[in-house]
């Protein structure tokens, strides 16, 4: 009876020693937690294209020549015109959610949601593409162009430090500026600085009404770089 | 006397040394943080075993051996788990402390229970230390996990399908086996891992809705087996977790509402055909309506609960046992009856930090495999988590499922323990990641320098 | 990965929502209900910890001990049998046959559960055995005792007296009662059962025309003006399928509201009801906790009911003179007109007044408090005024005390539908005085009348509490 009593004593008191145990676990656990976020969003600030492995340039297709405009290019996600895609090209040609993209060892493979709504370098995409730096994605009067960072290599490539030149956008041909529907083949219209382009080229299947083109031309001209 | 007292220019050089000193590198910084929870932990662990040894000399007058045993055992493995087992695969030591210090909770309650439970937990506890490591190295080493996936899902169904086949009945469900070494093993909770890895992999496949067909046929056919076997709790977890999953990887909320509404008609379902249901959630309304029959344990559950007062009776007082169950269900209510209530906030709040860090792993992870995976863990733990403690609290009527990590159970503590070392592996690949991104980036300025 | 990245945060937030909800409900349910938990009869921890530790003594508010613990550790009761049966259901038994009797609720203090570390050291130096605390309760037995002996020539009945200041219960007997020596026969004995029902807190009465209290508050609140009426009573009321009539058949003729408060005039409370409508009526009810869930501290009340789902005509004019479907314990009904007297304030019933440890210290108590705020202090003194008139010129008359002024309200509820039962005899009322703050309520089962029976019962105990100076 008196042992018991000196152990329920013993017992009684260590429940404080305990909880304070418990309580430093805790404050020492919420510590890390919010250390780490500072140390991640520091790194963050430090290298803000962490994570990136380059960027879409956005090309006008009339000159096929870059726009100025770039978006940042994560390793996965959605490309397309809606707010919640990762490469987001709020453009009218462009489907809301077109592909999804993510990065491989041969290089950033495209899986668009529908068969044969993008083109790659002008060939359209059924199931899968493989794009290489200076790859050219583009639907109807929208297009991207791909641009890697230097250090991103893919397989077959040699590692370099420079950062790579700028290779010029394949585009497909394009229909003239009028509401037409259909347009026959190599009569490329007005489209200038067609380069590299086979002789017969498929009609783009997207159908382009005169207020998007009016739109389109309405947007400023950027000198080439 | 050899040595003079330091001169003040000798104190004040030392003083500018110290401020000259740089930064302590990252590493250092992050052994530092830990060293003080693990030493609060291995208290934690040495007092608490020296306690029920001290319990059984003044009581009984005996030397406990097992409760020396794990007085010296427990730290040593919490010391060796943080610093030898987490240091290569590169884990997360804060979710390895949390770890160790939940199983170790549970194993020093145990043995004061019942000292057969508390050694048998233990040891138990090196063979998921075993898997802890093993999923973590997963991660790391095994990057295409589609062939596996379509693997996992036969040898999942068929691990489900045992018990049915030669399992045994225990409680209403016929959810175990007796293997001959091992003791119970209950397959549902190793096909839990399975399930998490095949429902990350298939879930974030680029076909979209395609895609996913297959993870959601295996668990649906999971869902069934378990139906068959009456173990309604796991099916609960595993029903929440994929239709969790699928919303997060596709954002497609009609066809999340569509099988939301269609679990809640299956409960509905279930409350009419099984009349358990029916006694569960009439005992959750009103235990007291039958306090000495069907409501024994809740009413049980909850006197204990109220009787260990904000700090508990003491470790090794009070009368856990009277509690059905106690070693397994309602190891919550043992907690606060020898702990206290602030000590049983205190777990929660553990586990809410546990499940918050392995969202942000998930949200730091660099492919969508990686997150769903960290995700449907972190959902995992905390809905299991949620569940039983809210049944043992009387917020949501009692189903048969464990805490994780601290009950008593084999297999439940195994896969507990795997899954958090699926977050570490994922995190030791959120780190070698982001390391390599800013190699890049830095090697991209210096480039354009 | 944007889209799933933000779909992880929302499943964080919901996730951080559930366990917080968790942590919210289970720190309301311990607060609230972990005291009436633990202080179960089924619970083992306490069986367990008589064996360590003797359990101390339950003494009335003057000293004199209702219970403690004899050499032999066996636990005994006054010597007196009628001082014994009379706080019987007070003080409860320690086996917990008795629910929610002093001796399993306060449990915590007399097994010793409140002790703190120092004073477990300090027993185990010096090697005494614990001695749980000595637990002093707010009741005097003395009067218990007076007004038990008051109870016995009926067949059942409960009376309570209170201090509408502080709350403190001074006197709270049922009937038919037990000996709490001879526990074990009257278990054997199943007809006499119901002598283990403590009536005060748990025996569940219609209110009759002591709920005319409420309708009056009810008519103060949302009719304005009410006071000036006058009613002219007919004997009868016909509503919808039912017909409102006097008791033994009496016309009152015209009346002003507080004659016929005085004369209890069922027609024209059944009117005032029917005027007022369900909505107020039922909110005035639930503001003087009526359908509350009574969580005292120190002991159990069971719910009073006053009905909230869609009532007929009928219903409600019933409702207004406290038949139909309104039901309430005796101690609400003390409460209530405690609430009266206090200026509308009604304060939380105390049993407990002090605990000391064996060596002499008091242990720290939760302060009396209020328990809601039943009507506004100018509503409470037109009510003060009207009860006051009931004992001067009305039905209460047998209630009077002479140098103080008196108020009060009788009742005689039907209990049924048959005319043979007798009613049950209410008085509820209060001593208008600042020296002897004190409400009570006399229930008598089937006692008849509440002007003949019930009020010159409370007369003689609120004479004798005055006597002794409460």
């Amino acid at each position: 009876m008196f042992m018991s009593d000196i152990y329920s004593v013993i017992a009684y008191i260590a429940r404080y020693w305990f909880v304070a145990l418990v309580l430093v676990i805790i404050w020492r656990a919420l510590y890390w937690l919010r250390r780490d976020a500072r140390r991640v969003s520091r790194a963050l600030r430090r290298y803000p294209d962490a994570g990136y492995i380059g960027e879409w340039a956005v090309i006008d297709v009339e000159t096929a020549q870059p726009t100025g405009e770039v978006l940042a290019a994560p390793r996965d996600g959605w490309l397309g015109s809606a707010r919640g895609c990762d490469v987001c090209l709020p453009h009218a040609d462009m489907p809301a959610h077109a592909a999804r993209f993510f990065l491989r060892a041969d290089g950033l493979h495209l899986v668009p949601r529908r068969s044969g709504v993008l083109m790659v370098d002008g060939e359209p995409v059924r199931r899968e593409a493989v794009l290489r730096h200076g790859a050219t994605v583009s639907c109807g009067r929208a297009a991207l162009q791909l641009r890697l960072f230097a250090g991103v290599v893919l397989s077959g490539e040699k590692p370099g430090r420079k950062p790579r030149p700028d290779p010029e956008p394949v585009l497909p041909d394009l229909p003239p500026e009028v509401a037409e529907a259909e347009e026959e083949g190599a009569e490329a219209g007005d489209a200038p600085a067609q380069q590299e382009t086979p002789s017969s080229l498929p009609v783009p299947s997207m159908t382009v009404s005169s207020k998007k083109i009016r739109r389109k031309t309405r947007e400023p001209q950027t000198p080439n770089a | 006397m050899s040595r003079k007292r330091p001169t003040r220019e000798a104190r004040k050089q030392k003083k500018d040394r110290r401020a000259l000193r740089t930064r302590k590198p990252a590493r250092r910084r992050g052994r530092d943080a830990a060293s003080l929870t693990l030493s609060a932990v291995m208290f934690f662990c040495a007092s608490a075993c020296l306690l029920l040894a001290l319990k059984s000399l003044l009581n009984e007058g005996r030397v406990d051996w097992g409760a020396l045993a794990l007085m010296v055992a427990l730290p040593l493995v919490c010391w060796l788990c943080v610093r030898v087992v987490a240091r290569p695969l590169r884990a997360d030591p804060m979710l390895v402390l949390l770890m160790t210090f939940l199983v170790s909770l549970g194993i020093v309650l145990l043995y004061g229970l019942d000292p057969e439970r508390g050694l048998r937990q233990s040891v138990i506890y090196l063979l998921g230390i075993a898997m802890f490591a093993g999923c973590a190295l997963s991660i790391r080493l095994i990057h295409d996990w589609h062939a596996l996936s379509w693997l996992m899902i036969p040898a999942g169904l068929v691990l489900l399908l045992l018990p049915v086949a030669i399992g045994e009945e225990q409680g209403g469900a016929k959810n175990w086996i007796s293997m001959p070494v091992i003791g119970s093993f209950q397959p549902s909770e190793l096909v839990k891992l399975a399930l998490l890895l095949t429902l990350a992999e298939f879930f974030s496949s680029p076909r979209g809705f395609r895609g996913m067909l297959p993870g959601l046929a295996f668990s649906a056919a999971c869902l069934g087996v378990l139906m068959l076997q009456k173990d309604l709790g796991t099916a609960l977890m595993y029903y929440l977790v994929t239709l969790l999953l699928f919303w997060a990887a596709s954002s497609n909320l009609p066809l999340t509402l569509l099988g939301a509404l269609g679990g809640v008609g299956a409960a509905v379902v279930g409350y009419r055909m099984f009349a358990h249901v029916r006694t569960r959630v009439a005992i959750w309304l009103n235990p007291w309506s039958d306090a000495l029959g069907k409501g024994y344990q809740l009413v049980q559950a909850l006197m204990a609960i109220s009787s260990g007062g904000l700090f508990g009776l003491g470790l090794g007082m009070g009368q856990s046992r009277v509690i059905p169950a106690y070693s397994t269900d309602f190891i919550f209510a043992v907690l606060c009856e020898q702990f206290g209530i602030l000590f049983g906030l205190c777990v929660v709040a553990l586990y809410v930090i546990l499940v918050m860090r392995g969202i942000s792993i998930a949200l730091r992870a660099r492919t969508p495999f990686q997150a769903l995976l960290a995700l449907g863990v972190s959902l995992m733990i905390g809905l299991q988590t949620f569940v039983i403690i809210g049944g043992v609290v009387k917020l949501i009527p009692l189903t048969g499922i464990t805490m994780p990590f601290v009950s008593y159970g084999g297999t439940s503590l195994v896969s507990c323990m795997g899954m958090v070392g699926l977050l570490c592996g994922v995190s030791a690949q959120n780190e070698k990641d982001r390391a390599e991104d800013e190699r890049l980036t830095q090697g991209a300025e210096e480039g354009e320098a | 990965m944007k889209r799933l990245r933000n779909n992880i945060r929302l499943l964080a937030l919901g996730l951080a929502c559930l366990f917080v909800g968790l942590v919210a409900y289970f720190s309301y349910s311990v607060y609230f209900y972990g005291g009436r938990w633990f202080a179960s009869a089924t619970n083992p921890r306490l069986a367990d910890q008589k064996q360590h530790v003797i359990m101390g003594d339950l003494v009335d508010r003057t000293g004199l001990v209702l219970a403690t613990t004899d050499a032999d550790g066996q636990r005994s009761y006054p010597q007196y049998s009628d001082l014994r049966r009379a706080v019987s259901h007070v003080v409860g038994d320690s086996g917990g046959v008795v629910a929610n009797g002093a001796e399993t609720f306060m449990a915590s203090y007399l097994l010793g559960f409140e002790s703190g570390a120092f004073e477990r050291l300090r027993l185990l130096f010096t090697g005494e055995q614990a001695r749980g605390d000595t637990v002093r309760l707010t009741i005097d037995a003395k009067l218990c005792e007076y007004a038990s002996s008051l109870l016995s020539r009926h067949e059942g009945g409960a009376i309570v007296v209170m201090n509408y200041r502080t709350g403190e219960l001074l006197c709270s007997t049922s009937y038919p009662d037990f000996d709490p020596r001879s526990l074990s026969s009257v278990l054997q004995n199943s007809e006499d059962n119901g002598a283990l029902i403590n009536r005060v807190t748990q025996g569940f009465y219609p209110p009759g025309s002591t709920f005319k209290i409420l309708t009056l508050a009810s008519a103060l609140e949302n009719i304005s003006g009410v006071m000036s009426r006058t009613y002219n009573c007919t004997g009868a009321l016909t509503v919808d399928r039912t017909t409102v009539t006097e008791a033994s058949s009496q016309v009152h003729g015209v009346l002003s509201v507080q004659e016929a408060f005085a004369e209890s005039c069922n027609t024209a409370f059944a009117s005032l009801a029917l005027e007022l409508g369900y909505g107020r009526l039922a909110q005035t009810a639930s503001s003087f906790g009526f359908g509350d869930n009574f969580l005292f501290r120190d002991l159990i009340v069971y719910n009073s009911q006053y009905p909230t789902d869609n009532q007929s005509l009928d219903d409600l004019a019933w409702s207004g003179v406290g038949q139909g479907r309104v039901l309430a314990t005796p101690l609400h009904m003390a409460m209530v007109a405690a609430a009266v007297a206090n200026d509308g304030v009604m304060m939380e019933p105390r049993l407990m007044l002090s605990a000391t440890t064996a060596q002499g210290q008091s242990r720290t108590l939760q302060p009396t408090r209020t328990y809601r705020r039943a009507c506004s202090a100018e509503i409470a003194s037109a009510l003060r005024g009207a009860m006051v008139a009931c004992v001067q010129s009305g039905t209460g008359r047998q209630a009077q005390i002479s140098g103080y002024t008196v108020g009060g309200k009788t009742g005689s509820a039907e209990s049924s539908d048959d005319k043979e039962i007798k009613t049950h005899a209410w008085f509820v009322g209060f001593v208008e005085s600042d020296e002897h703050p004190l409400a009570i309520a006399v229930v008598i089962e089937h006692g008849g009348s509440g002007g003949s029976i019930a009020t010159p019962i409370a007369q003689r105990v609120l004479s004798r509490a005055i006597e002794q100076g409460y």
